[in-house]
């Protein structure tokens, strides 16, 4: 059987500790606890090759084989489970069907890494998913496999549910860390990385729910079987997600490596009947709008970097032809002005300076000289910033103007006498 | 050590130094807005941009303010990625910057306004409504707030949280709306507001004291130091016309860093314009010309040799302290003054003691006599009279003692209209100058000596301090002062102030040849006393 | 404003929050490795008892975590979940991000806003209903979604978003309870 992650989706409530047990969950992490060696699970998860799961694709083996193999004080592993980006909603079944396996996955991930406490940031509006989750702790440490002495090994792995409040920013890790530690959530600049100094101060490790779920498998089943499915680059199955106009929205595991048409039309029964997609989102807001021209690119994290855009996390989104790709346009913009966190001149002045270029546009006001002006706002901040929320905006408006630039042309108001000279400024 | 090549030049700094403080060494300015040195660095302003140039690599683009200087480093200021990165920064801050400077207190030494003129490419392209902010409201007891002015570099912020210690000036909102706030309905206070107007680098915070007083080129600028406590902060004094606009810290590493305290900075302005301040003597009652009672209390000293009691007072300058003591120790009785006690000063900067000088009195050798010994000498059969330079110590006297002659040699306010009598009712007023109408020096509480330039003219007449003490030096023949006027910082070929170094036993350099930071005077052997010095 | 004036079923803008509760946040304080750490959990508490966050409250989370009124002021004003004025006895937050956009989001917050009688932004005279436009909520693929004091209402069309306001229109206990059954019975 190819699928191993989400077999309990299909539930209508979260599987319980008894239940879960009666399937297998826990059986690894007590074997690897009580047989292993930290540094042995940090390289099978290194030479699983898994990559994380959040959106940027890094090795998790290697970002655990930044923590200190000799912590003088607390080291944490911290769960992103803020699950921001819009088109994705995989994270959720997971902690809302089956939380005992991210929890399993914690157990070991904070045992390779020598960290006895995990704190697991779960959005503010995913109310279920924390409900979900601190049941499912509860049992655990009632059942003597999370607490002081975690699945009598006289380890100490102790696992506490945060909440956020509503800040898609706190989707990035630094910014997520400030949060936890009751500040606003804004990104820190890097270095000193979270290996270094992290929550509170201390050595930590951040990953995201779907990453830590592959982990008791990876450790259960070995390396050859979880390269067996997947790309050479991103081996094993992701949850990919599809909205939109679609027959059948909703999370479906797969294979990494399908294309795009395949996810859309195989798992999720294709395209709307009746309708025409104009555009689709491959992997969640930011990776932009790709037309359907390019239905056929590959859903692997290097493959969709070299179309110019990304996988993030895999979050496909179809737009159907009655809506016009600046009203697509819009909505997103308008969501990456609300969201950052301002610190930063460029991002907060140019996130919401495109919002109301495109809107102007939207209007039917653009003008001729606003393809310069925006390009100029996208190479004045992407990289000049203390994190990488230019390059999330950039990701529709960017990818719009290229495979789009007739939806923008047609908007352009004719003779605008007081429309700006401007050619583009930035070298 | 590290030594890096910035712009084809090298310089060797500490390790740890950033690329900002390694090109200052080098007088090159990289423009920076969020970076402080007395702050964390932050780097969310973008504006410190510069490029890493390593060989057969592409120029990185990075922010000065947290690159460290690193061995062989090679840094690029100049570069066409960072002058676009820099140039990209100020038109994304100059978008929805409200263009107030015709109506803005900081022009003219506003970092926009400059950074734009250095850095910025000269053309504006948004066209989009502005945003419509908070402008010009009270937050605190002296600050103004504009937030559409505000470029949020947080230094403020900052500034209030790592070094003030009274976080109440905050970040609030978020992207686009974010402002700087204070909690609702609420000002900020602290001891230490002053400074936010000088550390925002636009004008989003102002002085409500200096709000519309003056464009800051017209002003009049000099080195000086603070009075109101025995810190004496270096301080920048900024006149027009005589009066005293404004008082701003100067960096001194030796004293006061970059700050100084809210006492000082909004007492110097009052200090410095007396309100009802008296400007006749007074001889026996009667309102007379300054000099005329000058000369009458110098008579009365001469003709009673011996039997004065002189109190001096913490507000002199150590010349006139010295002076004093080379021309009245002979004269009085005694030259004594009141020790005083250190009330309310923080950890910070303000030391609660209001006696600038007193430190210059202990090492100049002057007894000091606490206020009930006072008393009592002041009322001996060997006393006729006491001549007092601090109206506070005189004051206070008088509640404790019944004077059978008493002469006040201070610069005085009156409390009201109606009061028309001489000041605490004395035989003799000769009215006196502020420190900033006298070029002088000041030894702080660490032993450090500083000038204070002279600022102000005294009011038409006023001699002053000096002037009795050169009336005296006069009469008495002594050659070093003979010929010799009021503030005057040459006396027969002997600067005054090369006089008090060598009194302290310092090499005796001239006031305008101390250094900007000030002279460390600690002494090395105990001080003798006036009571011991004087001649028996 | 008579904003400040206690909504139906909502303490006042001067209540004192019971004692249970002031034992809840200093627990939080004492949870973290931080007392700071606790902070988010106390305003998400204060709000679940208050319906807002008073002035009152984010002095004492200032108390409890040893940080300064206006330090809690910044941390709250940056989360869009936290309230600084009184809510509606029902907040309606219609996600309008992509996924429920290409669905007919815009529709359901229309029908919602006719319904109601205000605007996106706003709240019904009797305080009973607030409407605002929220951002991606995780349900992409069960939009239009709609959230009620983060309980969800999924798979919304503007026929199901009217029913779930006559529901709740007719209820008059604890808002939470109605809200939950209200969400029960829109997953049925």
């Amino acid at each position: 059987m190819a699928n191993y992650l989400s077999l309990e989706f299909a539930r209508s409530g979260p599987m319980l500790l008894a239940e879960a047990r009666g399937k297998g969950r826990w059986a690894t992490a007590e074997r690897v606890l009580k047989t292993m060696k930290p540094e042995q699970v940090v390289d099978e998860v290194k030479n699983a090759g898994l990559r994380g799961r959040g959106g940027a694709w890094f090795p998790a083996g290697i970002k655990w084989s930044f923590m200190p193999k000799e912590p003088k004080g607390p080291s944490y592993l911290v769960i992103n489970a803020d699950e921001g980006e819009p088109g994705t909603f995989k994270d959720r079944q997971i902690m809302e069907k089956d939380p005992h396996l991210l929890l399993e996955g914690i157990a070991i991930a904070c045992f390779a890494m020598r960290a006895e406490t995990c704190f697991v940031y779960v959005r503010g509006e995913y109310l279920s998913s924390l409900v979900a989750l601190e049941t499912a702790i509860a049992e655990c440490e009632q059942a003597g496999l999370l607490g002081d002495d975690a699945l009598g090994t006289g380890r100490r792995v102790r696992v506490l549910a945060h909440r956020g409040a509503g800040a898609y920013i706190c989707g990035e890790e630094t910014a997520l860390l400030n949060s936890l530690e009751g500040r606003r959530g804004e990104p820190r600049a890097k270095p000193p990385f979270p290996a270094v100094y992290g929550a509170f101060g201390r050595p930590t490790t951040v990953n995201n729910v779907e990453t830590i779920a592959n982990v008791p498998f990876i450790l259960e089943r070995g390396v050859p079987w979880f390269r067996s499915m997947g790309t050479q680059g991103a081996p094993g199955n992701i949850l990919y997600g599809v909205s939109g106009a679609v027959e059948n929205p909703g999370i479906y595991e797969g294979p990494l490596g399908m294309t795009a048409r395949a996810v859309i039309d195989q798992l999720a029964g294709g395209v709307k009947a009746g309708r025409k997609m104009r555009a689709f989102i491959p992997g969640g807001a930011s990776t932009g709008f790709l037309p359907p021209g390019k239905l056929d690119v590959v859903m692997d994290p290097d493959a969709l970097k070299k179309e110019g855009t990304m996988l993030g996390t895999g979050g496909i989104v179809v737009i159907p032809e009655e809506v016009e790709l600046l009203d697509a346009l819009r909505v997103l913009s308008r969501f990456f002005r609300h969201e950052t966190c301002g610190q930063c001149a460029p991002c907060r002045e140019g996130a919401a300076w495109s919002d109301q270029i495109v809107g102007r546009f939207q209007r039917g006001e653009g003008s001729g000289d606003d393809f310069a002006l925006l390009n100029d706002i996208m190479r004045g901040s992407k990289s000049r910033t203390i994190c990488v929320f230019p390059e999330a905006f950039a990701g529709p408006l960017g990818s719009a103007l290229v495979h789009f630039k007739g939806d923008f042309e047609k908007s352009i108001k004719p003779a605008s006498p007081s429309a700006p000279q401007g050619t583009a400024v930035h070298g | 050590m590290a030594e890096l090549t910035i712009d084809g030049r090298k310089v060797e700094v500490p390790a740890g130094t950033n690329v900002i403080e390694a090109a200052r060494k080098l007088a090159i300015d990289v423009p920076y807005y969020c970076y402080h040195p007395a702050l964390a660095p932050v780097g969310s302003c973008r504006m410190c941009q510069v490029e890493i140039v390593d060989p057969g690599k592409p120029p990185r683009v990075v922010i000065a303010c947290k690159t460290e200087a690193s061995q062989g480093l090679n840094v690029s200021t100049t570069g066409k990625d960072c002058v676009a990165a820099r140039a990209a920064t100020l038109e994304f801050l100059l978008a929805n910057h409200p263009l107030d400077c015709p109506i803005c207190d900081k022009a003219g030494e506003c970092d926009l306004q400059n950074f734009s003129y250095l850095h910025g490419h000269g053309v504006g392209r948004f066209t989009e409504p502005k945003r419509q902010l908070i402008k010009h409201e009270l937050i605190g007891d002296h600050i103004l707030l504009d937030q559409e002015r505000c470029i949020l570099c947080t230094r403020c912020v900052r500034f209030m949280g790592e070094y003030a210690k009274a976080p109440q000036l905050v970040v609030a909102g978020r992207g686009d709306r974010n402002v700087i706030a204070t909690f609702p309905g609420e000002l900020m206070h602290s001891n230490y507001e002053g400074n936010l107007a000088d550390i925002c680098p636009v004008g989003a915070l102002t002085l409500k004291e200096f709000r519309f007083k003056s464009r800051v080129w017209d002003l009049d600028s000099e080195e000086s130091v603070c009075t109101l406590c025995d810190r004496n902060c270096s301080v920048t004094l900024d006149t027009k016309r005589n009066r005293l606009l404004r008082a701003r810290p100067r960096e001194n590493a030796k004293v006061n860093g970059w700050f100084m305290c809210d006492v000082g900075r909004f007492g110097l302005l009052d200090h410095c314009n007396p309100s009802g301040r008296e400007e006749s003597g007074f001889l026996q009652g009667a309102r007379v010309a300054p000099d005329r009672a000058a000369n009458a209390l110098a008579d009365a000293l001469l003709a009673d040799r011996g039997r004065w009691l002189v109190i001096l007072s913490p507000r002199l300058t150590c010349e006139e302290i010295l002076l004093a003591r080379t021309v009245l120790g002979p004269l009085a009785r005694a030259l004594v003054h009141v020790p005083v006690a250190a009330e309310g000063g923080d950890a910070i900067l303000f030391t609660g003691r209001r006696a600038a000088n007193a430190r210059a009195l202990e090492l100049l050798g002057i007894e000091p006599i606490s206020a009930e010994d006072l008393a009592r000498v002041a009322v001996e059969a060997a006393t006729s009279g006491v001549l007092s330079f601090d109206s506070v110590a005189l004051a206070t006297l008088q509640g404790k003692a019944k004077l059978k002659r008493a002469a006040l040699v201070d610069v005085w306010r009156r409390a009201g209209a109606a009061d028309a009598a001489a000041p605490l009712g004395v035989e003799f007023f000769v009215p006196g100058t502020l420190f900033t109408e006298k070029a002088g020096s000041f030894v702080n509480c660490d032993s450090r000596l500083q000038r204070a330039a002279r600022v102000q003219r005294p009011p038409q007449g006023i001699l002053g301090e000096a002037g009795l003490l050169q009336e005296l030096a006069r009469r008495t023949g002594d050659p070093h002062h003979a010929g010799a006027r009021a503030g005057d910082s040459m006396s027969n070929g002997i600067d005054p102030t090369a006089r008090v170094l060598a009194a302290l036993g310092q090499e005796p350099l001239t006031l305008l040849q101390l250094p900007a930071e000030g002279l460390d005077v600690a002494p090395a052997a105990p001080v003798a006393r006036t009571a011991e010095a004087r001649p028996a | 404003m008579s904003g400040a004036s206690a909504r139906p079923g909502q303490p006042g803008e001067d209540a004192t929050p019971p004692e249970p509760l002031l034992r809840e946040l200093e627990a939080l304080a004492a949870r973290y490795p931080t007392k700071r750490g606790g902070l988010l959990l106390m305003l998400h508490r204060l709000q679940e008892w208050r319906g807002w966050i008073a002035p009152a409250d984010m002095r004492r989370c200032g108390t409890l975590t040893g940080i300064s009124a206006a330090e809690v002021f910044s941390v709250v004003s940056f989360y869009t979940m936290f309230r600084t004025r009184p809510g509606a006895r029902f907040p309606i937050g219609v996600c309008r991000n992509i996924a429920c956009f290409v669905q007919g989001s815009e529709r359901v917050t229309r029908a919602l806003s006719e319904k109601l009688g205000c605007e996106p932004g706003g709240m019904t005279a009797d305080g009973k209903f607030s409407l605002q436009e929220v951002e991606c909520l995780g349900s992409c693929g069960s939009g239009p979604c709609l959230e009620i004091d983060s309980r969800y209402f999924e798979n919304v069309d503007t026929d199901k978003a009217g029913r779930i306001v006559d529901r709740l229109a007719r209820s008059d206990g604890d808002a939470t309870e109605a809200i939950e059954e209200a969400a029960k019975a829109a997953r049925q």
